[in-house]
């Protein structure tokens, strides 16, 4: 399935349904300003396939704005089952990992209380589409390891165990080794963005290729109409 | 709110001043009357007052107590009150609009 951004906001009432541990940026970059009876708020509205219309959102007011976002169905999924399947499918089609979801509408709650997860951490299979979201970001979509060092903090509210040093390596962090190792040539299999096409190695770092953008439109992240381009771009 | 902690309003909710929902006029108007009211969103049937939880945390806007439970559709950054779907919570008619009204038990108007 296909995640696609929609240009316009919704035209009913939207209900929160999920808070993810992500910036709005981390999940897209196709982002716009709106303002509702509540607030105003910057998000995106998204399609996957005929059926499921969802909103993310990022209110004036929301907690931890920086490194959080709200995710929104529309008023008419007022069944519990569907509206939680409906969540889980959005998760899995934007490629954020479970752990990431702070709250979803069943869990108990208290007003104003947010708690992460502490299993969520940036982990290799992250890593990889996380880079390749901040390389597509940059100029020539192309990104070097130092650039990606500073940019990662950027996206990824780093944990505490994120910051950890390493045991083995005194001079980097848990997340910076994650970062390169996910980024070195010895990293192989069909999983990493190189094998899957989705990016190639540049002297220092990497650059997304053309089927890597059609894979960050394919999950929400880019709008489709800006990957019409050409390889040699 | 099954499976949601049922939500006993003790603690303050507020509103932060907007061109269109929250003017300083609206919240003199909330001051004067001890309610708030809200609008249907666009496309909707269905009258809801809409506030953030805890107390104004600077800036202008309006803080306010109320002994109405807030309804299914609250999250922990967000809390509405729905017209029929919470009891407590009153209809109230101006202009052909109908409003969703819930009273305040206490108001501090932080947008003079």
């Amino acid at each position: 399935m296909t995640v696609r951004v929609l240009r316009y906001d919704p035209d009913s009432e939207v209900v929160p349904q999920a808070i993810i541990w992500r910036s709005l940026r981390y999940c897209t970059l196709v982002i716009r300003e709106g303002r509702d009876d509540l607030d105003q708020y910057t998000g995106a509205s998204f399609v996957i396939g005929n059926d499921i219309r969802f909103d993310l959102r990022v209110y004036r007011g929301h907690i931890h704005p920086e490194v959080t976002v709200t995710l929104y169905l529309p008023e008419e999924v007022r069944d519990e089952k569907q509206a939680a399947e409906t969540v889980s499918t959005v998760i899995r089609e934007m490629a954020i990992p479970i752990s990431a979801v702070a709250w979803r509408r069943g869990q108990k709650f208290q007003f104003g209380k947010l708690e992460r997860s502490p299993e969520d951490r940036l982990r290799e299979s992250e890593a990889r589409i996380l880079i390749l979201k901040i390389a597509a970001s940059q100029p020539r979509r192309s990104v070097t390891i130092n650039k990606l060092r500073e940019e990662v903090p950027k996206y990824f509210d780093l944990s505490s165990i994120d910051k950890r040093r390493s045991p083995s390596r005194k001079n980097e962090v848990l997340w910076q080794i994650v970062v390169r190792n996910t980024m070195s040539s010895h990293t192989t299999g069909t999983r990493t963005i190189f094998a899957q096409g989705w990016a190639q190695k540049i002297p220092g770092g990497l650059k997304v290729t053309k089927s890597g953008v059609d894979y960050l439109n394919s999950i929400g992240f880019l709008d489709s109409s800006e990957s019409d381009l050409s390889e040699e771009e | 709110m099954k499976g949601d902690s049922k939500q006993v309003p003790q603690d303050p909710f507020h509103r932060v001043q907007n061109p269109t929902t929250q003017t300083k006029e609206i919240a003199k108007l909330q001051e004067l009357s001890r309610e708030i009211w809200g609008l249907p969103a666009r496309g909707s049937g269905q009258p809801s007052v809409k506030a953030y939880p805890g107390g104004l945390p600077g800036g202008r806007g309006v803080e306010f107590t109320t002994d109405i439970e807030p309804q299914p559709g609250s999250a922990p950054n967000e809390a509405r009150w729905y017209w029929e779907w919470c009891p407590g919570v009153q209809l109230r008619q101006q202009s052909g609009k109908d409003y969703a009204c819930i009273g305040v038990t206490s108001f501090k108007n932080c947008q003079p």
